[in-house]
């Protein structure tokens, strides 16, 4: 019976063109695998890029910024200082220029540490350059106490009047090279002194590490020296009026430290680079205490006592007092071997005026087999390569559900069976680390339960005889689902993830209450009874058909690491229905949209050997 | 109707999902498709969307289309009629208040029905309720059996038999109402 086609082909034709263009778009590969194919693809590509951009911007931590200087000063100071006495030193070097910079502040109202500092420095080379070999500490202690626009002038004017005095400015400046930093002694001293220990000052930005390079070479004879120095120097300079009235109390208060004290207050790192310049001269400096008590001393007497002593030119003999104690006390000493030096760099002051130009070089300059030594030893013990972040895990994932709002929980398992031990089935799960603190994970869930709402599949009544009406109905109670959940995980703190993703679902097959309910209608009322009641599996027949197999879910996550362990809540929430039709053309029609909740326990069981490499007790993955 | 070069060359357009290709065998297949369609429908607007929603299902699966077992026509036609049962099915119920053993033929006048044009008899079949118009073609038409029908329905052989009985009960009604 061929009937006349209803329609014109070529006006029909649009309508399924557009209907085509809703469910294949060009360009879309509608092969095996659909579009889901490119939404996969897709996503793990989006991942990938801002995994890595946060990878990338991990890698620019201040670590690895520091890494040039700080790190290879560390390995030095680890390499020969027992530790005890560099965390002295630096917890006591940053309470220092407090201390200081409360006595500048107190005396000229208004002060820019780090100008006082880079002047004392250039003064510094000044008196270097005369020959006293004290006027250095002078120099500080105007620089510490007087304000940045009578410091710099009289600097200056210092300087230029010692650069005429002779060359052995030159012969100073040079010397700094060496990296033998006597000032260091005297600030680690002037440390030691510090009677304020709170109150860290915001301009002291050096770090721990610039500290502990700059105040360990030192000589212990040199610190006497150096304050005795100082007031010498004051007396002869005769340009400090402002010494003699306040810091000459303050170096005689300390015992020579006084001058440390006072550098202190700045931009302690840039004013460190040039203590570490004077360093090189002081030993010529360093000298018995009669020498500081005869204030004219030639510079080639200073040039003999460096000669003379020069074999502990590298010694440093730290004294660590307590913050109550003063001066002097000694607790500790170590000698520490200085391997940094420095010739100069561009150090710009907060008020953008160059105060000085030089360069330095560190130990990789220098040594460069040395610090390739001492880097991987470092890298063995921290994480500051991401380099050896980039690893991969893999292990297994328990999961437990937990319905969710209107959701139901129902003991069947995917057979239509009691026993839910199959709803527990570990799946398998993939992580690729980009650095210590963001990874993208896949996982594979091959029958995943999900819990729902009942949803009326299918009801038939029938009125089976008079006043008795028959009703079965199916109502769909669990599904079942594969899920490729992918997801990429950031550690806002330390074992603490939190992840974010996509999770493509598809239905594998369901549990079905089957009901079938009679109704008696008496003059009293209706009286039902259920006459059968039971579940089964529903898998691509007819019920199956109703839902929308395939959906696609945003996945959010949090999680707590620990060796290899790790526990969390994962939320996902589907973006279509699962169910959107009719039981009736007379019925509303019924929506749902799939979202759970999952607790998890997951095991890594293989890492790669990189993270192995780590300590026992810190796993790869703790390492933030 | 067997399938030609031409068609495998449709074919293989349709797998790479070239719009030109999925025209031409869309027209190709109109006129035979949408009159299927329309024996299982009531109206025009519904074999239209029957019609859209087979040929959606034929371009999303060509890819699984075995020139071997079976011609283009005949896959197309099964999925066609594949979609207009789970329309019928999505439609309505097949409410069966009579499981029946045997089907009851009451008695049409084969005359009749030849006096009749093609688009008199599908106006009769579609006055059928949906259920028991989609029986009616499936067994008449389609020359499906009872056992076949109650699986591709989901209903029981008895209740396909009872549809069949209640289709030629009301078309010898109509047909006597219209005095033909």
């Amino acid at each position: 019976m061929q009937l006349p086609p209803p329609g014109d082909p070529d006006q029909n034709w649009q309508q399924m063109k557009t209907l085509l263009d809703k469910s294949m778009p060009r360009g879309g590969g509608k092969g095996p695998g659909g579009s889901f194919r490119w939404w996969i693809a897709g996503t793990v590509v989006v991942a990938v890029v801002v995994g890595t951009w946060f990878g990338g911007k991990q890698l620019l931590t201040k670590d690895q910024r520091n890494e040039a200087v700080a790190g290879t000063i560390k390995t030095v100071n680890n390499k020969t200082a027992p530790s005890v006495a560099l965390e002295d030193k630096n917890s006591s070097q940053q309470a220092v220029p407090q201390t200081n910079a409360g006595n500048e502040s107190a005396q000229s109202g208004k002060h820019d540490p780090r100008g006082a500092a880079y002047a004392s420095v250039t003064e510094t080379q000044g008196a270097n350059a005369s020959g006293s070999g004290s006027n250095e500490q002078t120099a500080n202690s105007n620089a510490g106490n007087t304000t940045v626009p009578a410091t710099e002038p009289a600097n200056n004017q210092l300087t230029a009047k010692h650069d005429k005095a002779g060359g052995h400015s030159l012969t100073a400046g040079n010397s700094r090279s060496s990296g033998n930093t006597e000032n260091s002694a005297r600030l680690l001293a002037d440390n030691n002194n510090t009677s304020v220990p709170s109150n860290n000052s915001n301009n002291n930005k050096t770090t721990n590490h610039r500290n502990n390079i700059y105040s360990q070479p030192s000589n212990s004879n040199s610190r006497e020296n150096n304050s005795d120095n100082v007031k010498s120097d004051n007396a002869k300079s005769g340009n400090s009026n402002n010494i003699k009235s306040s810091n000459v109390n303050n170096i005689r208060s300390r015992s020579g430290h006084s001058n440390s004290g006072n550098r202190n207050n700045t931009a302690s790192g840039n004013r460190n680079h040039a203590n570490a310049e004077r360093g090189s001269n002081l030993p010529a400096v360093k000298s018995k205490r009669e020498k500081v008590n005869r204030p004219g001393k030639q510079a080639s007497d200073i040039i003999n006592a460096e000669n003379e002593d020069i074999k502990n030119r590298y010694t440093y003999t730290p004294v660590i007092s307590q913050p109550s104690q003063p001066s002097g006390s000694g607790l500790q000493e170590s000698p520490v071997t200085v391997k940094v030096n420095y010739t100069g760099t561009t150090v710009i002051s907060p008020s953008g005026v160059i105060q000085r130009e030089f360069t330095y070089y560190t130990q990789s300059d220098l040594f460069p087999d040395m610090v390739q030594r001492d880097k991987n030893t470092a890298r063995k013990s921290s994480r500051v390569s991401d380099d050896e972040d980039k690893t991969f895990a893999f292990g297994l994932s328990l999961p437990l559900a937990f319905p969710l709002g209107d959701q139901e929980a129902l003991g069947f398992n995917s057979r239509g069976g009691v026993n839910t031990i199959s709803d527990y089935i570990p799946s398998p799960h993939f992580q690729y680390h980009f650095n210590n603190k963001t990874y993208i994970q896949a996982g594979l869930q091959f029958s995943s339960p999900q819990f729902i709402r009942p949803i009326l599949l299918y009801e038939h009544e029938r009125m089976s005889a008079p006043n008795v009406m028959e009703y079965n109905s199916i109502y769909a109670r669990k599904l079942y689902y594969f899920n490729l959940p992918i997801s990429i995980h950031h550690s806002p703190l330390r074992n603490f993830y939190m992840g974010a993703g996509l999770q493509f679902s598809s239905m594998m097959s369901g549990i079905a209450q089957v009901q079938q309910i009679k109704r008696f209608y008496t003059p009293i009322g209706p009286d039902e009874y259920i006459m059968s009641n039971y579940y089964t599996k529903f898998k691509n027949d007819s019920l199956s058909h109703r839902f929308n197999t395939n959906e696609l879910r945003l996945l959010l996550d949090i999680n707590y690491y620990w060796n290899r362990f790790t526990v969390g809540l994962q939320y996902n929430q589907a973006f279509n229905n699962y169910v959107s039709f009719q039981v009736n053309p007379g019925s509303p029609y019924i929506f749902d949209k799939n979202k759970s909740l999952q607790f998890y326990l997951r095991y890594n069981i293989w890492e790669d050997k990189k993270r192995n490499k780590l300590s026992k007790n810190q796993s790869v993955l703790t390492l933030k | 109707m067997s399938t030609n070069a031409t068609d495998i060359e449709l074919i293989n357009g349709c797998i790479n999902n070239n719009r030109r290709a999925q025209e031409h065998l869309y027209k190709k297949f109109y006129g035979p498709m949408a009159s299927i369609c329309l024996r299982y429908t009531r109206n025009h607007e519904d074999a239209i969307e029957v019609l859209h929603n087979g040929f959606l299902k034929v371009f999303k699966n060509i890819h699984t289309y075995d020139v071997s077992r079976a011609s283009l026509y005949t896959w197309i036609r099964t999925i066609v009629i594949n979609s207009a049962i789970d329309f019928v099915r999505q439609r309505g119920k097949f409410h069966t208040n009579i499981e029946l053993e045997k089907v009851e033929e009451p008695a049409i006048d084969a005359d009749a029905i030849q006096r009749m044009s093609a688009h008199e008899v599908l106006q009769l079949v579609q006055q059928l309720s949906p259920a028991t118009q989609t029986v009616f073609n499936l067994y008449v038409v389609e020359g499906y059996n009872h056992r076949e029908i109650a699986n591709l329905l989901g209903i029981s052989e008895g209740t396909s038999k009872w549809h069949l009985s209640e289709a030629r009960k009301q078309l010898q009604k109509l047909l006597q109402t219209l005095q033909v």
